[in-house]
């Protein structure tokens, strides 16, 4: 054996940050290539993040009630009462066990039918007035406690502010009932007038107690699971709204209805009030004039469908930038092997600067699509519902995208880097592009 | 010159190889045996398609052979795994190719420096290593320059810089002259003589540039994958002279 012959060892690993160095270098001087490669993951990143801020503005456009007419759905249908479940027949009613005789006789309708949307609520109406005879009857003790002369009105009817009012010992459901949003105290006869009416109020839902007590027996979760195979379709309420009665609707009565309440997902319409309530809970009465808003589960497979064909869109892009600027290197990738590189070595130099371009290419997307979701937005309905965005969920939304950005580059350049690693470096030297 | 006193640098046994197209087997190599000696000038000659290429990747490990082995410094190449060949090629041999193979986002200097960055060198170590060699193929003043900006000639001779880069006991040249013409061809030929017999490095060179013959210590003809005939340089230049008349 000559010993002054070399020995073959095994090619050492390189560090990273000579990966990097070469990456770095070589978008620099390939710039405007790397940009267009960018570009699709930026177009892509873009699509998403408009699709999604969008969404995030999208539940406070209100809608105005016309005179005599709302709409669901951007349909416009006539004013008047809409169960959220449909009729049955008294058959059914007796069939499913689940209700007695009284109540199926106190929720008969008009056509012979039972009307389970009043059934539904009667249930649930025994219990809140169970739920409010308590609240009431707490508040009423409060208020027996506080100091007569502390609302005595016989010389001055005095402002109470809410601090005064605690330290008095007011309740705190009467504070809530006396202080609605944007005031900032109430009169001392006020709170004599509530002083008088609270027992009057625990009757009054005493005796909604008594005229439900038929209710009470029946099973909330049958009920609920009952309910929700009779619920009514968007499509079905506006068609039983087109064949109503001009005549019989009352404008002051419009009722919006809350369909399948629990459980009857993809039947939703969910309806809050804007300046009214925005906690909309069970049924409500709008006036004319009402700004409501009325989100359509429709609406949410709509923005589902969008996102999940932007991030096609983009993962196609994506891939096709990253094929593209892997065969068209193959030479250079059959050189660099030539001259010792490491298989690993040139996947990471690829998967690097897919990152590196994914990255910031994500971080430009999502700043283009927020400009123009925000703009767009501004335009439309005004900057109020730009400021109203919670930024929690826009920092979210930056997460996705800066995370999908990188996923899709990633994985997309794995393969062709792969590719171009593992091919015997006669092939790769020998490809013309 | 007693050749049984010199060591083998590449030793070929029965290479083969073929290339499969759908149904058609096509035989590139039929058993090739060769033996190199260190420091030898070597040129494949032959004509297009006869194989030289094949044969040239094989010998530089760019490519396996269906059967046989080729033996570098004794070692038998089909035994060395991805990692073992990857110090091979970045250590004992060094490629030019005809169609130079600069990166085009490196500069001069910065493609001369690549092999040492993968053989280990620090920086500045390989940075020192790269001037000094594109000074000694006289490219001293184009160190940053782009191979863009480069003509083919000096391009060329950027390649053999780089391929001396890690001081390796063999140099694999595919066509180096192929794409030059006469007189860059010539000069490129010359510097590839003197680095032979300067640094002593093995060149392989398949070529079918008759202007290589002169300086060739030995020629191997191929044809249709299989060795026709070794010369010694002797005999050639008897004939050019002979031409010359």
């Amino acid at each position: 054996m000559a010993n002054d012959k070399p020995t073959i060892q095994r090619q050492t690993k390189l560090p990273l940050k000579t990966a990097f160095d070469i990456t770095m270098s070589g978008m620099k001087t390939r710039f405007w290539r790397s940009m267009i490669t960018a570009a699709g993951v930026m177009l892509g990143i873009a699509f998403l993040t408009m699709v999604f801020i969008n969404s995030l503005m999208d539940w406070q456009k209100p809608i105005r009630i016309e005179d005599g007419y709302i709409r669901i759905d951007g349909q416009i249908i006539k004013n008047g009462f809409y169960g959220a479940y449909k009729d049955i027949t008294v058959e059914e009613a007796k069939r499913s066990g689940l209700f007695s005789e009284a109540v199926i006789n106190d929720c008969m309708a008009e056509n012979g039918k039972v009307d389970l949307t009043k059934l539904y609520n009667g249930r649930y109406m025994y219990d809140h007035s169970k739920d409010m005879i308590d609240m009431r009857t707490e508040e009423l003790k409060g208020l027996e406690k506080i100091d007569e002369k502390f609302y005595d009105t016989s010389e001055v009817d005095v402002s109470i502010n809410k601090r005064t009012a605690k330290k008095n010992g007011v309740p705190e459901g009467i504070i809530k009932i006396l202080l609605p949003k944007g005031t900032k105290s109430f009169k001392a006869s006020q709170l004599a007038a509530e002083v008088q009416n609270t027992p009057l109020k625990i009757k009054f839902w005493e005796r909604q107690r008594v005229k439900y007590s038929m209710y009470k027996d029946i099973d909330k979760k049958k009920l609920t699971d009952f309910c929700t195979k009779n619920a009514k379709s968007v499509s079905e309420i506006i068609s039983e709204a087109s064949g109503l009665d001009e005549a019989t609707a009352d404008k002051r009565d419009v009722k919006i209805v809350k369909l399948g309440e629990d459980g009857a997902k993809n039947k939703r319409v969910s309806v809050s009030v804007d300046e009214k309530d925005k906690n909309y809970n069970g049924g409500y009465l709008v006036e004319t004039g009402d700004y409501i808003v009325i989100s359509d589960i429709t609406a949410t497979y709509r923005s589902i469908w969008l996102a999940i064909m932007s991030l096609l869109v983009c993962a196609v892009g994506i891939t096709n930038s990253m094929l593209m600027s892997v065969t068209e290197r193959f030479k250079e990738i059959g050189t660099m092997k030539c001259l010792g590189a490491l298989d690993s070595f040139i996947v990471t130099i690829f998967v690097l600067e897919s990152a590196i371009m994914g990255i910031a290419a994500s971080f430009i997307g999502f700043v283009i699509g927020f400009i123009i979701s925000v703009c767009s937005n501004a335009a439309d309905k005004g900057w109020k519902y730009v400021f109203a965005m919670n930024p929690v969920d826009v920092l979210q939304i930056f997460g996705l995208a800066i995370a999908a950005g990188l996923v899709l580059t990633f994985f997309a350049s794995i393969p062709p880097a792969r590719k171009a690693a593992t091919m015997p470096a006669a092939i790769a030297l020998r490809s013309e592009i | 010159m007693s050749d049984n006193q010199r060591d083998y640098v590449v030793r070929t046994r029965g290479v083969t190889k073929e290339f499969v197209t759908g149904d058609t087997v096509l035989q590139a190599l039929k058993g090739i045996d060769l033996d190199i000696y260190a420091g030898e000038y070597i040129s494949i000659m032959g004509p297009s398609g006869s194989g030289k290429s094949t044969f040239f990747n094989m010998v530089g490990g760019l490519d396996k052979p269906t059967s046989g082995t080729v033996f570098i410094n004794d070692v038998d190449m089909a035994q060395l795994d991805a990692q073992e060949l990857a110090y091979l090629r970045c250590r004992t041999i060094g490629y030019i190719f005809q169609s130079f193979n600069l990166l085009p986002v490196m500069t001069a200097l910065e493609n001369v420096t690549l092999p040492t960055i993968f053989s280990g060198m620090s920086r500045d170590e390989g940075i020192e290593r790269g001037i000094e060699l594109l000074n000694k193929v006289g490219l001293g003043h184009r160190l940053h320059h782009r191979p863009t900006e480069l003509s083919g000639g000096q391009q060329q001779r950027v390649a053999i810089a780089r391929s001396l880069a890690n001081s390796p006991s063999i140099i694999l040249a595919d066509e180096p002259t192929g794409n030059l013409d006469l007189k860059t061809g010539t000069e490129i030929i010359d510097l590839l003589k003197t680095m032979n017999k300067e640094q002593g490095v093995t060149i392989i060179s398949a070529t079918h540039d008759l202007k290589m013959l002169n300086i060739s210590d030995r020629i191997v003809w191929i044809r249709d994958g299989a060795v026709e005939k070794i010369e010694d340089r002797a005999n050639i230049e008897i004939k050019v002279g002979e031409m010359d008349h």
